[in-house]
């Protein structure tokens, strides 16, 4: 009984100990496992964040608007009067340094006279970003302030969105608006094109913020190296003088195209540009602005007009025909001009 | 006597027996555990793969339930390999940046290898860039790389402001924010896929999407596939033969709060002892598709 039992309890034992442990062994037989289990401390290094890599130049803000003309007492009618884009505070720079300058700023309002009576009186004529479309008689009035030597400076805008009613909650509509500049445009041979420039290469911190450069030596662009456009639409021209073009890159945002897109153009006594935020004077110092702004106030003052134009109705005036006024799809390459610019 | 031995011998020979089929009964008993717990180190995973999900609109706190899921697939020995499962237009900006960041610190650690559900857009195109793979099928879009942000409104009359900057900022320098925030996401596209690219950086930071066809043609994405295919070359790319699939699931607060408060931008604050309704910080978001712009409220975003 002694042996025995001992045996008995090692036999138990090694049978145990055999069958569990070869069940525990057998996977590993059959499989094989491999492990890799050592993770380090993990740094990163992002050479694309450093402010070296990432920050941008900014361009110097400084400089200081003057004219050069030494003509007093002239006086420029500023256009509020068709649902304009712009207000007086925009303008601000450009009107300021015209009153400092010892000329007159006026107001056409829309209300207690016709455009063509504020004109007579008037020298020069300020029409920023039209909503509203000039009648045929203003638009024969213009043309006749600009043959008796008064000088229209035109500044537009790329189509915009407005929103009409309120977003609360989403309600409301946004309605499509671009400039009416069309008609005033195309009497001088100056088209106001569609979509607006940007440039991805060289800009002034975003790509709508475009650089301008100087195509010709003109009064327009005396001392202008570069300057800075900050939502600017192409003008297309047949006959007037191309006086800044954006910088080499500008594309337009309709047809992604590069190409020399003018965005001041001179034809006779007429200037349009292809940008009102540049006179604003959060903008009036960037780049060459400036002066940009100063040889645009002196070109206003520049002019020789004749008083009393345009005459008063049932003296000799010019009609136009009268689908003259509408404002009709931009971009459309216009006729030259067919009127002689007036004494400069 | 004769009856103690014969009953002794007979004993023995029994006693042998019942002590053998005891151990075979306790060994059948036994046995299976073990080779259940060795199967289970031994046979089925070589390693795991986690699929971490990567979902709505990227904000702070959506992004701190993703790090933790990454912080989990690093430390955890058993993942070997991660997946990330993105169906995003993106997010706020610092958000998208911290995502990326983590994303990157994992894919030093380990494969990790984007598959795009849907979209993959902006800040979840940030994410996903230092993935080793790109997974799209032909109508999930990626790209838009770029940034965007409220222009600054005017400051509210009646208040006293310590500094012209205080509550606001001008034009010029959000614009300058702005571009800050766009050359780091692009420089780190480029950092990422420039070798892959047939895009120049001019062309990423137009900002498009793409469809997953065309993004894998011109290098945004590598491959067409999903996420089983994602997770199939995640394994790969970690020597698994065998693998298990671990499935990180975002934590499902409703789409509600993912527009709502302290992510979008709009900080409501209660009772406003200053008689604000709300206040709005300036957010930068990396996000595409419409953003709904309530005044100068930007942040709240359908999509």
């Amino acid at each position: 009984m002694s042996a025995p039992n001992s045996r008995l309890a090692v036999v138990f034992v090694v049978i145990v100990a055999a069958v569990v442990g070869g069940a525990a062994v057998a996977p590993y037989a059959l499989g094989s496992a491999d492990d890799d289990g050592d993770s380090g401390p993990v740094s990163v290094e992002n050479q694309q964040f450093q402010p070296g890599t990432i920050l941008p130049d900014e361009t110097p803000e400084e400089g200081e608007i003057s004219m050069e003309s030494d003509a007093t007492g002239k006086t420029v009618l500023v256009d509020v009067g068709h649902e304009n884009g712009i207000t007086k505070t925009q303008l601000e720079p450009l009107l300021s340094t015209l009153v400092e300058n010892g000329h007159r700023v006026r107001f056409y309002r829309g209300q207690r006279q016709s455009l063509n009576e504020s004109l007579r009186s008037a020298d020069a004529f300020l029409v920023a970003s039209p909503q509203q479309r000039y009648t045929s008689d203003e638009l024969a009035g213009v043309e006749a302030f600009t043959d008796a030597g008064g000088r229209v400076l035109v500044m537009g805008d790329p189509p915009s969105v407005q929103i009409s009613g309120g977003l609360l909650f989403g309600l409301g509509s946004l309605q499509p608006s671009a400039p009416r500049t069309t008609a005033l445009g195309s009497t001088y041979g100056v088209a106001y094109g569609s979509g607006y420039l940007y440039n991805m290469d060289e800009n002034d911190n975003n790509f709508k913020s475009i650089y301008a450069r100087p195509t010709a030596d003109t009064d327009l662009t005396a001392g202008v190296d570069r300057v800075v456009m900050r939502e600017a639409v192409p003008l297309r021209t047949a006959g007037a003088t191309r006086a800044l073009v954006g910088a080499d890159g500008t594309h337009l945002s309709t047809t992604r195209d590069p190409g020399q897109y003018a965005v001041l153009v001179r034809s006779g006594n007429v200037t349009a540009v292809g940008d009102t935020g540049f006179v604003t004077r959060e903008n009036a110092y960037d780049a060459d602005n400036d002066v940009l702004i100063g040889n645009l106030a002196d070109f206003l003052v520049s002019g020789d007009k004749q008083p009393g134009a345009p005459t008063p109705p049932g003296a000799d005036q010019p009609q136009r025909p009268p689908a003259g006024g509408d404002g009709g799809s931009a971009g459309q390459p216009t006729p030259p001009p067919t009127r002689a610019p007036g004494p400069a | 006597m004769s009856d103690d031995s014969g009953g002794s011998s007979l004993s023995r020979v029994q006693s042998y027996a019942l002590v053998v089929a005891a151990a075979i009964l306790l060994s059948a008993v036994l046995a299976p555990v073990a080779y259940d717990r060795a199967t289970a180190q031994a046979t089925a995973p070589d390693g795991r793969v986690a699929v971490i999900s990567v979902e709505g609109f990227i904000s702070s706190s959506s992004v701190t339930a993703v790090q933790e899921d990454l912080r989990e697939a690093r430390e955890n020995e058993s993942i070997d390999a991660v997946v990330l499962n993105v169906d995003s237009p993106g997010g706020s900006a610092a958000a998208s940046e911290q995502l990326y960041l983590a994303v990157q610190r994992t894919a030093q650690a380990m494969p990790v290898v984007a598959s795009v559900k849907s979209t993959g857009a902006s800040g979840a195109y940030y994410a996903m860039l230092p993935a080793r793979d790109i997974y799209v099928t032909p109508a999930s879009i990626v790209g838009s790389v770029g940034v965007r942000g409220a222009a600054p409104g005017p400051s509210l009359p009646g208040e006293i402001k310590s500094g012209p900057d205080k509550a606001s900022a001008t034009t010029d320098q959000r614009r300058a924010q702005i571009e800050t925030l766009q050359r780091a996401f692009v420089g780190s596209v480029m950092k990422h896929r420039g070798d892959d690219l047939d895009l120049s950086r001019t062309e990423v930071a137009h900002a498009k999407v793409y469809t997953g066809a065309r993004a894998v043609e011109n290098g945004m994405a590598d491959e067409i596939g999903s996420t089983p295919e994602a997770i199939r070359q995640a394994a790969a790319a970690a020597n698994l033969d065998d693998y298990e699939v671990v499935r990180k699931e975002p934590q499902r607060s409703g789409g509600l709060i993912l527009l709502s408060t302290d992510d979008g931008g709009t900080v409501v604050v209660e009772q406003s002892p200053a008689g604000y309704d709300a206040v709005d910080t300036p957010t930068f978001l990396m996000v595409y598709g419409e953003v709904q712009t309530t005044d100068e409220v930007i942040g709240n975003v359908s999509a």
